[in-house]
């Protein structure tokens, strides 16, 4: 990773809500975390990071299904790295706004959970503390400081700023427009959160018949 | 064709609710076109064989499920796995889940020396069995509703509550189970009970239906059609009053990328088309059509835009109303190959 020195931030660890390991505080916001398993073109994805992963391959199914089938983020992460030539020549350009999108599906799809965790973050800083990453995250830099872009910080307090504090549920998120966004081969269209799927079914209706 | 229609007949002779003879699948295919009859019993033919279960079929599937879940919980006999095994018996009388736990109660007499009244003396872990996994809305509604519901064995505690506190796991067993139904049951049960449904929860099956044209190079080994740009088709999806997943309804010419099940691509193309347009000759003559998940190619969830769920998977003690309704269909000047078992019975008849 090579960050951007001048989007670089810096952050009182007094000041600001740090999130890290899955199973400490504040971990439900990390793309590690698999307990906010994603449905997307009606397949389960068992995380997010699987999902961000797997897009970097999007003209390229076969990277696509290994990473996907990991029950581990951390393995379709490393399941990734192994793919890394073959990524999107754009990906690059392109990895913020996919981060982005696949952010806004996980909000979505587990507002119950995440929206009122978003909140309690009031309205402090909201870091991915890492070792080493100082682009998605920030790495301690001296007693009490941490520094980096904090990318996906960020992208935490953009959508709580933009939904959750307005009480604004996403029902469903757009498509990128990005040529060729594709798993396994089909476009991705609006995802919708799991109410859209759920009533459209009209289960009550349903129940009296052998399906 | 006699032969043919003999060969038919004697692979679904144990068929429970209609007697199959030669002259029985010989008239039935006798209500299609002359020049296709020959091509649709050989074609038939050819998926029978793959896709009937018999009834001995069905308890050699349970006797390796019984004998498989005693390797892996390590037990030295299937009487003592059974004895530490709680079956969920949640479905009414005349549904499938019954007539199948029959049938193991009869094998485990039969082969095992026990029997289901010494099930769950201990409770180790749940079995929930069923012949057919389709959309996933009756698993779905069967578990959450179990799950749900106060347990036995602790008062004021529910289901859901002690097999994850206790990781009790649930086993869920199909003999026939389509991909796409499966995801939808577990991503909402996922939704609706929390996410350690995950670690207590595992759906198996004997055969699966990878029938979800989105997913990793699926086998689709079920009918869904290709676009042929037949205005008659394209007519029938129009006027469905369904809006959602409309690109569902066909699969694209290059998939599947290996044919497994019909017997040439060739011979895919045209069954799926003659029994699709069939279905929609037939439909067209109900007049109004009560239920809307009837599509010619099968029961499928309402509010989807496609022909069906095209399955093509038939035991002996009934079809699923989820497979082309050439087969079941009785009425408006249509005879079926299959007749459906509880028609009659509310919500199943097929109107």
């Amino acid at each position: 990773m090579n960050p951007n020195k001048e989007k670089m931030r810096l952050y009182n660890c007094d000041e600001v809500i740090i999130f890290s390991k899955t199973n400490d505080l504040f971990g439900e916001l990390s793309n590690m975390s698999s307990s906010f398993p994603l449905y997307v073109n009606d397949l389960v994805i068992p995380s997010s990071e699987a999902l961000y992963q797997a897009m970097r391959y999007s003209l390229f199914p076969k990277a696509q299904n290994e990473i996907i089938k990991q029950a581990s983020p951390m393995t379709a992460k490393m399941i990734s790295k192994k793919y890394t030539p073959y990524s999107r020549q754009d990906w690059e350009l392109i990895k913020l706004r996919v981060m982005r999108w696949v952010m806004e599906i996980k909000l979505s799809q587990h507002w119950n959970i995440l929206a009122p965790l978003l909140l309690k973050t009031e309205n402090k800083a909201i870091v991915e503390l890492s070792f080493k990453d100082q682009f998605w995250g920030a790495k301690k830099v001296g007693n009490n400081t941490l520094e980096g872009t904090n990318a996906l910080g960020r992208l935490w307090m953009d959508l709580r700023e933009r939904y959750v504090i307005n009480n604004n549920k996403i029902k469903c998120v757009a498509p990128l427009t990005i040529a060729g966004f594709r798993l396994y081969d089909y476009d991705i269209n609006f995802i919708c959160d799991e109410n859209y799927f759920i009533n459209s079914e009209q289960m009550k209706n349903t129940l009296s018949v052998n399906i | 064709m006699r032969e043919k229609s003999s060969a038919i007949a004697n692979i679904l002779r144990d068929y429970e609710n209609n007697v199959m003879t030669a002259d029985h699948v010989h008239d039935w295919v006798s209500q299609f076109d002359q020049e296709d009859q020959d091509f649709i019993l050989s074609e038939l033919l050819h998926i029978f064989k793959q896709t009937y279960l018999s009834k001995s079929d069905c308890k050699k599937f349970f006797q390796s499920c019984l004998e498989s879940w005693v390797k892996e919980f390590k037990y030295k006999d299937v009487a003592s796995f059974i004895a530490e095994t709680s079956f969920i018996d949640i479905q009414p009388e005349y549904k499938s889940q019954k007539e199948l736990l029959d049938l193991l109660n009869k094998i485990l007499i039969e082969h095992y020396n026990c029997n289901l009244t010494q099930s769950a003396e201990r409770i180790k872990r749940y079995i929930y069995l069923d012949d057919v996994l389709s959309t996933g809305s009756k698993l779905f509604s069967d578990l959450d509703t179990w799950f749900k519901t106060e347990s036995d064995l602790t008062q004021g505690i529910s289901n859901y509550q002690y097999t994850r506190d206790n990781q009790l796991p649930v086993l869920v067993i199909f003999i026939c189970c389509h991909t796409w139904g499966k995801g939808n049951a577990e991503f909402r049960l996922i939704k609706n009970l929390g996410i350690e449904v995950k670690k207590i929860l595992s759906i198996k099956a004997g055969y699966w239906i990878e029938n979800n044209v989105k997913d990793y190079n699926p086998k689709l080994n079920n009918m869904i059609p290709i676009d042929n740009q037949d205005p008659y088709i394209h007519n029938y999806l129009n006027n469905l009053a369904a809006v959602d997943k409309p690109e569902y309804a066909f699969r694209p010419p290059q998939k599947p990328v290996e044919e497994k099940l019909f017997s040439s691509l060739a011979s895919r193309n045209r069954i799926e088309t003659l029994f699709l347009v069939k279905g929609i000759e037939i439909l067209s003559r109900v007049g109004e059509l009560k239920v809307s998940q009837i599509r010619p190619l099968g029961y499928t969830i309402k509010s989807h835009k496609t022909f069906g769920l095209g399955t093509l998977f038939f035991t002996f003690r009934n079809i699923p109303n989820n497979c082309p309704i050439v087969f079941w269909w009785a009425n408006n000047n249509w005879r079926p190959l299959f007749v459906l078992k509880n028609r009659g019975i509310r919500g199943n008849e097929p109107k």
